[in-house]
């Protein structure tokens, strides 16, 4: 079976088919043999055929797997081939003319107002969570079209926040 | 004893152990937020005492007295953190007939404010860190000071701790909106707007002391903790004994400490924060009237159980130690594992714990307030675990706390484990090369869970073998589950003719 892997901002072409009771690979252009054995819930090994082995920890989100390994945390993202097409990797990462809430919280202070020029990185506004005081910054260069919240209100995670214009 | 414990989380659950180790009987107080916590769920009693903000909970007085009252609960061991060094809790739980598990209201009131307690140390005869020797009325008075003693300076609140009211000034034309700001914060976190200023101590290292003291005039102290490493002026690692402290400046650390503790007639667990300069000259901070977080370092190197110790001394018992039999038989490391997203500049990371495996074996301690299944509250401190290691040296200590972190594993939720991970790795901290500036400048040259080739290849297969195994799930039900749907039907057919 064919997959695109997205990892890093890479997009590899994997195959994966049944061996035994393991799997081949071709990641890239390399073939690889391997198992990954249940180890319990969300616990695997991977074991190469060489001997080679990683305990890893997974979580999948739809296509999304987060991999910890080694006290590491990897992001893969596995389409099939149609869908990562579809999908596009010439889709820009973010165009974030919506700054949103990335996290559940209560607005502290509003730094900016509507018609204010910003530069990257310069605070917007101050969103408590978990008694720590979180600066959300502009991610771009711009102009404030309109801030959506206001000092005192509670939001949550994805709650649009502020809008730039170029 | 009956005792009852008014905090929450890992330290809640910390006491709450030996307290039955003990033999007595405990009550857990919890908010609404916490009705599933681990320390309500673990102690013998629990009592609900209000919503989550701690300020409708945790830090009601009157709750808190009720609960004891009607427990029948005659102790109060408050933790570390919401009343833990507030006087008037202290007082109130004696007046309300109940032993509180710390030291005297009186030594906490001394110790409560800084500019107090620096003015009764300078007469014991402490070296304190030179500047103001009283509250600061305008940003003229701190500008008087900042041209004599050179800048850049501290200003600080005087009812502060905790790292919070307090910044670097670093010359005078920021000194007014710097002075606005502390102020602010000084009377809205504390209720108290007294604030002074410090001179800095350049490339200053953060030793404290634990001291130990019974209320018949018994008092010893159990060396040094090495609690430099901090971000955002909080703690991040502790270690003790501190890499730079031999047993010499150990002594006279530990009899400055003991001199703080008694111009204040300390008793039970406490301990003396110092500042020590590149020449090892120290400086007193503060006095922390309570259990410290990171106790358990000084409790794996000393042998010691402070909180056990603690209960002893409440109930008047003497200590069963001397100085002269006290002494660091090991190295201990402490990380305190938070809810926070190290990637995404420590952004707090609530949520469930969908898998939770914690390091086990040789020389490891783990003192968590959390469990496989729990949701994070988004109300209170976000630290879920304080993981400890400890071996004969430092070296070895690092080692297995690098080992320790390999095996936690946790799901569901971001935590600073990658943080550790690189920090305990970096050839100057192994070194024992650092100041209060280390982590920042660390942060700044280093990438987090930067991913090797191979962990980047093993991670992609990983990956792409569960999706493959997921496209196979989708139809496993369609061949084997015609046993299960023929009995589904028999047991349909069965119900229907019923």
């Amino acid at each position: 079976m064919k997959f695109i892997a997205r990892h890093e901002e890479l997009d590899i072409p994997v195959e994966v088919e049944r061996l035994g009771v393991g799997y081949r690979l071709r990641v890239g252009e390399k073939e690889i043999v391997a198992d990954l054995v249940a180890a319990g819930p969300r616990l695997r090994a991977l074991r190469f055929a060489d001997g080679r082995q990683y305990l890893i920890l997974y979580h999948r989100d739809g296509s999304e797997y987060r991999i910890t390994l080694a006290g590491r945390r990897a992001h893969v993202r596995i389409d099939d081939p149609l869908s990562a097409r579809r999908g596009g990797p010439d889709q820009p990462v973010s165009d974030a003319s919506v700054v949103k809430a990335m996290m559940p919280g209560r607005i502290v202070r509003v730094l900016v107002s509507p018609g204010d020029e910003v530069r990257r990185g310069q605070g917007l506004l101050i969103l408590e969570a978990m008694k720590m005081e979180n600066e959300i910054s502009a991610p771009r260069d711009g102009r404030v079209a309109s801030v959506d919240a206001e000092a005192g209100a509670t939001v949550e995670s994805g709650a649009p926040l502020v809008t730039l214009e170029s | 004893m009956k005792i009852l414990v008014a905090n929450r989380g890992e330290i809640a659950v910390r006491v709450i152990r030996a307290c039955r180790e003990m033999g007595f009987p405990t009550v857990a107080v919890y908010s609404e937020a916490d009705r599933a916590a681990l320390h309500a769920i673990m102690a013998d009693e629990a009592v609900l005492i209000g919503p989550a903000p701690s300020s409708e909970s945790y830090l009601r007085v009157d709750r808190l007295l009720e609960a004891a009252s009607k427990t029948g609960a005659t102790a109060v061991h408050p933790g570390y953190g919401f009343l833990a060094e507030n006087a008037d809790f202290a007082q109130a739980c004696i007046d309300a007939g109940l032993t509180f598990i710390g030291p005297s209201p009186e030594s906490i009131r001394a110790m409560g404010s800084k500019l107090e307690s620096r003015r009764r140390m300078k007469e014991a005869g402490v070296p304190i860190v030179p500047g103001l020797e009283g509250a600061a009325a305008s940003w003229e008075d701190v500008a008087a000071f900042g041209h004599t003693a050179g800048y850049p300076i501290m200003l600080k609140a005087s009812a502060g701790g905790g790292g919070k009211g307090m910044r670097q000034v670093e010359s005078e034309k920021d000194l007014p909106a710097a002075f606005e700001r502390v102020r602010s914060e000084a009377k809205s976190f504390f209720g108290d707007d007294a604030i002074y200023a410090e001179k800095i101590v350049e490339q200053p290292r953060h030793i404290e002391v634990q001291v130990l003291g019974d209320q018949h005039g018994n008092l010893i102290h159990l060396g040094e903790r090495e609690c430099t490493l901090q971000r955002r002026h909080q703690k991040v690692v502790e270690e003790c004994p501190s890499p730079v402290v031999d047993e010499a400046l150990r002594e006279r650390i530990g009899e400055a400490a003991l001199k703080v503790a008694r111009a204040v007639g300390y008793y039970s667990a406490g301990t003396v924060e110092f500042l020590m300069d590149a020449d090892s000259q120290f400086y007193f901070l503060e006095m922390n009237t309570r259990l410290q977080v990171e106790h358990p370092v000084t409790e794996e190197v000393y042998g010691i159980d402070l909180v056990r110790e603690q209960i002893r001394v409440a109930a008047g018992e003497t200590l069963t130690m001397t100085q002269q039999e006290v002494h660091p038989r090991r190295h201990a490391i402490e990380c305190r594992i938070y809810a926070e997203a190290p990637y995404r500049n420590f952004a707090p990371s609530p949520g469930r714990i969908e898998f939770l495996a914690v390091p086990q074996g040789p020389g490891v301690r783990n003192d968590n307030g959390v469990y496989e299944g729990y949701e994070v509250p988004l109300h209170y401190d976000p630290m879920l675990s304080k993981l400890v290691a400890s071996a004969r040296t430092r070296e070895q200590a690092i080692d297995r706390m690098l080992r320790a972190l390999r095996e936690y594993r946790i799901e569901g939720i971001e935590t600073s484990i990658p943080f550790y991970s690189a920090l305990l790795s970096d050839s100057e901290f192994r070194e024992g090369k650092f100041d209060t500036g280390f982590i920042d400048s660390f942060l700044a040259r280093t990438e987090i869970g930067h991913l090797s080739e191979e962990l980047s290849e093993a991670s992609i297969i990983s990956a792409a073998i569960l999706a493959f195994e997921e496209t196979q799930k989708a139809t496993i039900p369609m061949e084997s589950g015609i046993e299960w749907r023929k009995a589904a039907l028999l047991e349909g057919i069965a119900r229907a003719r019923r």
